[in-house]
């Protein structure tokens, strides 16, 4: 854990602080709460060579593995809401990364057992079925049937991973690292206790008292989380409950593009190359269009996006 | 079936006529209703000024508006050309329209005796003996207002608790024949009764609502943002307004000034990204 002053960064700082080749994990499920903006600037940046162990963060390993920036993943299930991954399936099919199959479950638990500092955990899950059957560089590693010493009962144990980083997109956070998240926040609390670096990026800073006077929302202590960047929209093209609804026309966007690797490389030209920083992406993207995504206070989705506007 | 009144910007200046009389409050200033205005080159206006607005400055400053009354206890050299009368002057002239009152009984002093007797007279006492000043009720023709949100119907709320205490003052639109509303965020009436101690005017009283996201800047909006100090210091002199004026009129419309101020800027003005506590 840093120093408190030292924890508020520039996403810019932040992303120069995951290494190539580096074991990281990536908060968000499906379209909400991924830490897109991280994952622009890492591919600003070229990254290259990561091994990313995730649950459900289709949208980072999908734009990562388009700009050619991933060897390895421990996959569940990649699912877009507009479809397949195309990118990520790409690489699958063409060997241009390797991959570990896993399920939600499955390897939230590897997460959860070095969240508790235990070298492994029991499930229930994949064991019976191809996911535990079908073993590639986690061979002997991944999942292993056992019998419970207590009942007899035949289960499964999964050992701990610690990824070297987990970065996660959260609502709110003060710049002692203190975060909060409204509506589901998936297994971001059991990935950040896993890691051993924290980077946080936030749609607002707000102050430690405000954070107090609503802990009931905060999802992560400052003792858990390294850095912390300001990254307003951060998740965009998808969404933050309460803030703003994913873009499912961008979402499509990316979609189309990762049909072929030259339309995907144009819109990174476009898109992520071709804006200097999040600031010009997000003003490409254009006010007017990111104000139509605000989220109704009631529902925590955007009013325009689900047809109620006039 | 309850009527849903949100319309576009264009549509509700529309509604304004020339020589029309527009009472606006300082805090909630519908800079989005503003930039029509000038962009639909309203003249002759009548401006009643709760505070000192911006907004007027700019009317004033766009050759909008012919006579100001502004409610500001200090001088008036913000807006050039107004009439100082006093904040709790004019606030007591609005309440006087809005209980359906000739005049209402204030202290007035003698230079507005002087410089406008249409509005400020001595009179005899209604219970008691000798005189008192007077003031005449005022019934704009038109309200224009910024709000946090509304509803497609009319509900307007202001942003959390904190903010109330403006509320009294904001009820002075219902004076006004016809009650026009720009709101940060259109949301949905489960939102609203969700909120609904923030509630400000019966959804009656408000003839359309706009949605105008940052819809007050540069001027600040209370919970939400922050005044954009160096726009507004620019801004304040006779000069800076007819330039700032001019900027308003070079985008198309609100989008298009949001678009010219730029994603960082405005961000760096947020000071709570969804009004909520």
């Amino acid at each position: 854990m840093k120093e408190t002053s030292k924890k508020l960064i520039s996403l810019e700082e932040a992303a120069a602080l995951v290494p190539d080749g580096a074991n990281i994990s990536f908060g968000g499920f499906a379209e909400t709460n991924n830490p897109l903006s991280f994952v622009r600037q890492m591919i600003r940046a070229g990254k290259k060579h990561l091994e990313i162990s995730g649950m459900g963060d289709a949208q980072s390993v999908e734009l990562l593995c388009g700009a050619g920036a991933v060897d390895l993943v421990r996959v569940s299930n990649y699912m877009a809401k507009n479809g397949r991954c195309p990118n990520f399936c790409r690489c699958v099919e063409q060997g241009t990364i390797r991959t570990e199959d896993y399920s939600h479950f499955g390897i939230t638990n590897r997460f959860f057992a070095a969240a508790m500092g235990l070298p492994f955990m029991p499930v229930k899950v994949m064991i019976g079925s191809d996911l535990c059957e079908v073993q590639n560089f986690d061979k002997g590693k991944k999942v292993m049937e056992f019998d419970d010493p207590f009942s007899g009962e035949r289960c499964g144990i999964v050992p701990k991973l610690a990824p070297d980083f987990a970065v996660i997109h959260v609502a709110r956070a003060d710049a002692e690292g203190n975060c909060q998240l409204y509506g589901i926040t998936s297994s971001i609390e059991i990935i950040a206790r896993a890691a051993k670096n924290v980077i946080v990026t936030a749609e607002e800073i707000v102050d430690t008292e405000e954070i107090r006077r609503t802990n009931h929302f905060t999802v992560l202590p400052s003792f858990f989380v390294d850095h912390v960047a300001h990254c307003p929209f951060g998740a965009y093209p998808g969404g933050v409950f309460t803030y703003y609804d994913y873009d499912l026309e961008h979402l499509d966007l990316i979609t189309r593009s990762g049909k072929s690797p030259d339309t995907m490389t144009a819109y990174f030209d476009e898109w992520v190359r071709g804006t200097e920083n999040e600031a010009a992406f997000f003003d490409k993207v254009g006010i007017r269009h990111l104000m139509e995504l605000r989220a109704d206070p009631y529902s925590g989705v955007s009013l325009r996006n689900r047809r109620q506007f006039l | 079936m309850k009527k849903k009144k949100l319309v576009t910007a264009e549509q509700a200046v529309s509604l304004i006529q020339n020589g029309s009389s527009i009472v606006l409050f300082d805090g909630y200033e519908p800079m989005s209703l503003i930039q029509e205005l000038l962009r639909q080159n309203k003249r002759r206006l009548c401006l009643y000024s709760c505070g000192l607005t911006f907004a007027a400055a700019l009317l004033s400053a766009g050759g909008a508006a012919d006579d100001i009354l502004a409610g500001c206890d200090s001088d008036s050299r913000f807006i050039p050309g107004a009439l100082c009368v006093g904040r709790d002057i004019l606030h007591a002239q609005l309440a006087a329209a809005v209980s359906e009152s000739d005049y209402a009984a204030a202290e007035v002093p003698e230079r507005l005796l002087e410089e406008a007797p249409e509005l400020y007279r001595r009179t005899c006492r209604v219970f008691g003996t000798g005189t008192q000043t007077a003031a005449a009720a005022l019934h704009p023709d038109v309200a224009v207002l910024h709000v946090a949100r509304a509803d497609f119907y009319g509900n307007i709320q202001l942003a959390p608790p904190a903010d109330m205490r403006s509320a009294d003052v904001l009820c002075l639109a219902r004076a006004a024949k016809t009650v026009i509303v720009s709101a940060e965020q259109i949301v949905s009436d489960d939102a609203i009764r969700m909120n609904a101690l923030r509630g400000l005017l019966d959804p009656e009283a408000v003839t359309c609502v706009v949605e105008a996201p940052y819809g007050a800047h540069p001027t600040a909006f209370a919970t939400r943002y922050r005044a954009d100090t160096a726009l507004l210091k620019a801004a304040k002199t006779g000069e800076g307004s007819a330039a700032f004026v001019q900027r308003l009129l070079s985008f198309p419309d609100w989008n298009g000034y949001l678009a010219g101020l730029g994603f960082e800027r405005l961000i760096s003005l947020t000071t709570n990204r969804r009004g909520e506590s």
